[in-house]
């Protein structure tokens, strides 16, 4: 086991609920080839770490203003006054010019409130190993353990690899979140460590799929098809976003889809598209095209979810 | 999704007309202050505990006595239901300026619209009069000639709260500890006279050494049975009165049975669920009646009714229904009536509980469910799984409820304490029964009695029935600040904020060379000032027993009838005394902001760091920013920085653990701050931890507000670091959790589970809190939508909406353990 091995890392989240059974660890790695349109974590898309910018965060150019000091390209600018959460008396704000931002990242270097800052940070397996040993008691008992989510973890095979097989050697039950875009060779490579699949089933026509998430799904439904042939658990994950993958003919192709594999299907999660991530979007400086849509009501997910259980009996709504 | 039932028709009769009683209006009743006051005026030279138990009997034979209609329990402290009392013999001072004010500021303060209590005009003369007989005679007007001289230069210190509350005391009167509750409910005021009848009998004509003290213990002793009889009679003779011309059959023949019951009860043991339950609430007004209510606690009132409970419901005498309104109802009666009045123009106390100088509040009277039996086996029954129930259902802030969990905790009492605590903001919390059981044997307890636990106070595991465990001796909370030393430490003994000089004279912080001189600076600090707490307590303690015995308690509590001592003299079978320390993830982030500062990495000079604190970190932005950022902070799971953090909490328990009080036991250290965090950093100066003069301090054993910034697992690894089971005066943990964190059955047992393994890693007790800060925001801005939105801050839950801003704020502040993937 190489220790040194360093991933990319967006973020650690213990206690996290969300991600598989129990009480878990997720570790975040970055880059994801996808670019779905309802991303909530749409700063660990890009391979590349970009400036995430908490403008909450920032002090004032009164008392710093340091960031646009270092500046080479003239992308940091005065923003206006505007009310500090952590201080009490009003201050000027910076702003980021996205148009001129190259993410040298190096104003996040001076900013020492830390309202700029990279999206990731390099951690080596060791240190990610550290962390889940002293949650570790906390899985226990509860089913939990560690997740591997993204971004898309298989983007970075090597440690994702590493990571999950260092995991299973300290007996942590291991889940790979997954969107299931990669090449069946990678996918391969994580077989033997991963106690549970949480995969992602977006939209069954391929065509739509390219369209919202940027590629299109042959690939992903061959590699769940496999998966299951090879007698990997799947639980599949399905983000219901209203007017894009909830239409009848899609809901019913999903459940074909799952039926044909279902012995090897743990549980279908339906989730309702939510706003969470639309902060974010902020610190990027990115808009986010959904920004107006609402989360479907419960009424509708149950009507989804009695759908969908004509093909799958066990669907829960998350 | 899991949704309790909603209360019987009946139940909801009877909450609706209590919580509309006097027009939905709390009554400061003047009845209690006058009998108690003619007494003492006619009385004055007897002696003080037969003058307690007169006082007493003429309380308990002369006022007023309301039974109504949907009255399932019967027992009130006042003349009407929602109705508090006074107690002038603490504190007059209050009143004294309430009542002498002009007509036009006392009716804004007493009779207006947003009055926190309603005072009538007779009432008001009442008072008048009798504050001005208190005035110079109460507690609080001789609190300065009762103790050494030498305790009142401490004022000002900044460590100690104790100190902080001369010359007036605020009404606060004693409590912190469970009554014997078993014991009258086993063999009744009639079983202990009996008791107290064959001492006499003993000493008559043959009065030798200190037996004179015990004669004139029993003497008062037996007034106190005679006036508990009494008391339960006269609610008898309402109830058959009542019955006698009631047209409703069904009415009636419950009246009928409540007088046979009444006239039953308090003389002989309890026979049924019911009975026991009255014998609660009666016991408990006649306690508060007598003064001892603050921080009075039930016990574990589903092993005391709850067995009965059980053998009713297999006899078929009793149905479940009836079981649970009487579990709605008996939690009503402690609602609609113990709650106590704390009152002061300048008690600490009383302005964070409400943000006034005047409030009323639960003081902590809660209760203790499920746990083990003194047998070791799961004690969980009927009567638990109802009170969950009802806690989870009926959203009231008072009275607060315990669970005890321990490794055989079935599931279902599992689930109803979660979805409780859910549901109503916190409440129960949770006790680890597998770390304070072994941790009270520890400190002297028999298994047995160990087993027997409850929770007192807030968070202070204690005897039930059998142990004065009086937080501070009289029953105050007494609070001290750890990073009080710090300061102490720095500034060469002197309190900057306050001009406070007495401290030691350990230098000023560029003198310290070494970061372990600066420790040894902090630890002289620390003992001294605890030390001198500990001074002010036990010095407090023989003042007040010398004013006020605790006769009515001490009846019935184990041992002081076998002993013939009042409880406050050492009668009971084990004596503790509580101290709390607060702010110790600030004490942990001070000490390793100076360490890595100024003597690892030597960033900045002691000089340049002690210049900046003076300054408020005004001009010291940069240095600001890298303590907040780059230091590493107690609650994430970093051993360098949680180990100062846990030397500094074992150094004080250890010093005050060793510490004696005056009846003979120890004094115990704890850590559970209620709200006096916001308070003691108001009066805190700058720390190195990078907290600004006037900020809040870390409340509990928690880091500083937003400071536990590597999610919850890491945060509670940091405090099971905390050598928790040695904390004999318990400790407290909030969490708070965004209710999509928790949903569905699935985060009931992730929630489970996570309290389950904090508690196998060595955590003590945990409450938490699940309401996003959304909806928090909302509050603030929209509190009449919001008035039934319970948090829990310590001990006690509050409506958030009647918090002071200072207070919500803070609780907003607190970390919110979101998890959102």
């Amino acid at each position: 086991m190489n220790l040194e091995i360093t991933g990319r890392i967006y973020d650690i989240q213990g206690f996290s609920v969300h991600d598989g059974p129990g009480i878990r660890t997720s570790v975040f790695l970055s880059g994801c080839p996808l670019s779905c349109l309802w991303c909530h974590n749409p700063e660990a898309i890009p391979f590349q770490y970009v400036l995430s910018y908490t403008s909450i965060k920032c002090i004032g150019i009164e008392k710093c203003g340091s960031c646009m000091s270092v500046c080479n390209f003239g992308a940091i600018k005065k923003s206006k006054l505007s009310n500090s959460q952590l201080l009490e008396d009003k201050i000027t704000h910076v702003e980021i010019d996205r148009t001129k931002c190259t993410n040298c990242l190096k104003c996040t270097t001076v900013c020492k409130a830390k309202a700029l800052i990279p999206s990731g940070q390099d951690m080596k397996l060791g240190e990610i190993m550290n962390k889940l040993m002293k949650d570790k008691a906390y899985f226990n008992g509860s089913g939990g353990g560690l997740t591997v989510s993204g971004g898309e973890a298989l983007s970075q095979i090597e440690f994702t690899v590493e990571l999950l097989k260092a995991a299973k050697s300290e007996n942590i039950h291991t889940c790979l979140d997954t969107t299931g875009f990669a090449s069946w060779e990678d996918l391969k490579k994580t077989l033997p460590y991963v106690d549970l699949y949480l995969y992602d089933l977006k939209h069954m026509d391929s065509n739509k799929h390219k369209e919202f998430t940027g590629v299109p799904n042959e690939k992903i439904l061959s590699n769940a098809t496999k998966l299951a042939k090879e007698g990997a658990k799947i639980q599949f994950r399905f983000p219901i976003i209203p007017g894009i993958n909830d239409s009848v003919d899609n809901l019913r192709m999903t459940g074909e889809f799952i039926k044909e594999i279902e012995y090897a299907v743990e549980l279908l999660q339906i989730l309702p598209y939510h706003r969470l991530g639309l902060p974010k979007y902020d610190r990027l400086g990115k808009i986010n095209i959904l920004k107006d849509l609402d989360s479907p009501s419960d009424a509708d997910m149950e009507k989804h979810k009695n759908f969908l259980e004509a093909y799958f009996p066990n669907i829960q709504i998350h | 999704m899991f949704k309790f039932a909603p209360v019987s028709p009946r139940i909801n009769t009877l909450m609706e007309k209590r919580l509309a009683a006097n027009k939905g209006r709390t009554i400061l009743d003047a009845e209690r202050t006058q009998i108690y006051t003619e007494y003492y005026k006619v009385h004055e030279s007897e002696p003080i505990m037969l003058k307690r138990a007169h006082c007493l009997y003429e309380w308990c034979s002369r006022k007023t006595i309301l039974v109504e209609d949907e009255d399932i329990f019967v027992g009130q402290i006042g003349r009407t239901y929602r109705s508090l009392n006074s107690f002038v013999e603490w504190d007059a001072t209050w009143l004294y300026e309430a009542t002498h004010d002009d007509d036009t500021s006392f009716k804004k303060a007493w009779q207006g619209s947003d009055s926190f209590a309603y005072m009538s005009d007779s009432d008001r003369e009442i008072f008048r009069e009798a504050s001005e007989y208190w005035l110079d005679k109460s507690l609080s007007a001789r609190y300065v000639e009762s103790i050494p001289p030498i305790l009142q230069k401490f004022q000002g210190n900044g460590c100690s709260d104790f100190f902080a509350r001369k010359p007036n005391l605020g009404g606060v009167p004693q409590g912190h500890y469970c009554p014997n509750f078993q014991k009258i409910i086993s063999i009744g005021f009639g079983g202990i006279k009996k008791e107290i009848q064959n001492k006499m009998d003993d000493l008559q004509g043959k009065i030798y050494g200190k037996d004179a003290y015990k004669f004139l213990f029993y003497q008062s002793a037996d007034i106190v049975c005679d006036a508990a009889i009494l008391f339960s009679k006269r609610y008898a003779e309402e109830c058959n009165k009542q019955a006698q011309n009631h047209t409703d059959p069904v009415r009636k023949a419950e009246l009928k049975r409540m007088a046979n019951s009444l006239n039953w009860i308090m003389e002989n043991p309890a026979r049924t669920a019911w009975e026991a339950l009255q014998t609660v609430i009666l016991y408990q007004i006649m306690l508060i009646a007598d003064g001892q209510q603050h921080g009075l606690s039930q016990g574990r009132i589903d092993q005391y009714a709850g067995w009965f409970a059980e053998e009713e419901l297999s006899a078929g005498t009793l149905t479940l229904e009836e079981l649970q309104d009487y579990s709605d109802a008996f939690y009503l009666k402690l609602n609609d009536n113990l709650i106590q009045v704390r009152m002061s123009s300048n008690d600490m106390l009383s302005k964070m509980y409400s943000g006034k100088g005047y409030s009323y509040n639960s003081g902590g009277h809660h209760f203790t469910l499920g746990g083990v039996k003194k047998d070791g086996s799961d004690a969980s029954n009927a009567l638990t799984r109802c009170m969950l129930n009802t806690t989870g259902r009926m959203f009231l802030a008072d009275p607060s409820v315990d669970i005890r969990i321990h490794k055989n905790t079935p599931s279902d009492v599992w689930e109803l304490a979660i979805e409780s605590s859910k549901a109503c903001g916190g409440v129960p919390s949770f006790e680890n029964d597998d770390l304070i059981i072994p941790m009270l044997v520890k400190r002297g307890r028999s298994l047995e009695d160990a087993r027997d636990y409850c929770i007192i106070g807030c968070v202070e595991p204690s005897g039930s029935g059998n142990e004065w465990s009086a937080s501070g001796g009289p029953g105050s909370e007494v609070f001290f600040n750890l990073l009080g030393p710090v300061i102490m430490a720095i500034h060469n003994g002197k309190n900057p904020l306050t001009g406070f000089d007495g401290g030691l004279k350990t230098g000023y912080l560029y003198d310290y060379v070494t970061f372990e001189d600066f420790k040894s600076a902090f630890e002289a600090q620390l003992k001294y000032f605890l030390d001198w707490q500990i001074t002010g307590g036990n010095c407090f303690e023989l003042m007040y027993s010398q004013y006020f015995p605790a006769i009515v308690a001490s009846t019935t509590m184990d041992n002081c009838v076998e002993t013939g001592k009042d409880a406050l003299q050492g009668g009971c079978k084990y004596n503790s005394t509580g101290l709390t320390g607060c702010g110790i993830g600030n004490v942990a982030d001070s000490l390793m902001a100076i360490k890595k500062l100024c003597f690892d990495d030597k960033i900045v000079t002691t000089r340049e760091l002690y210049d900046a604190l003076i300054a408020n970190w005004e001009g010291y932005e940069d240095l600001h920013q890298q303590i907040t950022f780059d230091i590493p902070h107690y609650g994430n799971d970093i051993d360098e920085v949680d180990q100062l953090g846990v030397w500094a909490m074992k150094l004080a328990n250890d010093h005050v653990s060793a510490a004696t009080n005056p009846r003979g036991g120890n004094w115990a250290f704890g850590t559970f701050t209620m709200t006096v965090h916001v308070d003691y950093g108001s009066k805190t100066d700058a720390t190195p931890d990078g907290r600004k003069r006037g900020e809040a301090l870390a409340e509990a054993i928690s880091s500083r507000q937003g400071f536990d910034r590597s999610g919850v697992i890491s945060y509670l690894n940091t405090v099971t670091k905390l050598p928790q089971n040695i904390l004999g005066n318990g400790d407290q943990m909030n969490l708070r959790f965004s209710p999509s964190c928790v949903s569905g059955k699935e985060g009931v047992e992730k929630l489970r589970h996570l309290i389950s393994t904090y508690f196998d890693e060595g955590g003590m007790e945990v409450q938490f809190n699940v309401v996003d800060t959304q909806t928090l925001y909302k509050a603030q801005e929209n509190p009449d939508d919001y008035r039934n939105l319970i948090v829990r801050i310590a001990g006690f839950s509050v409506y958030f909406v009647e918090m002071p801003k200072v207070l919500q704020d803070d609780f907003i502040s607190r970390t919110e353990h979101m998890a959102i993937s």
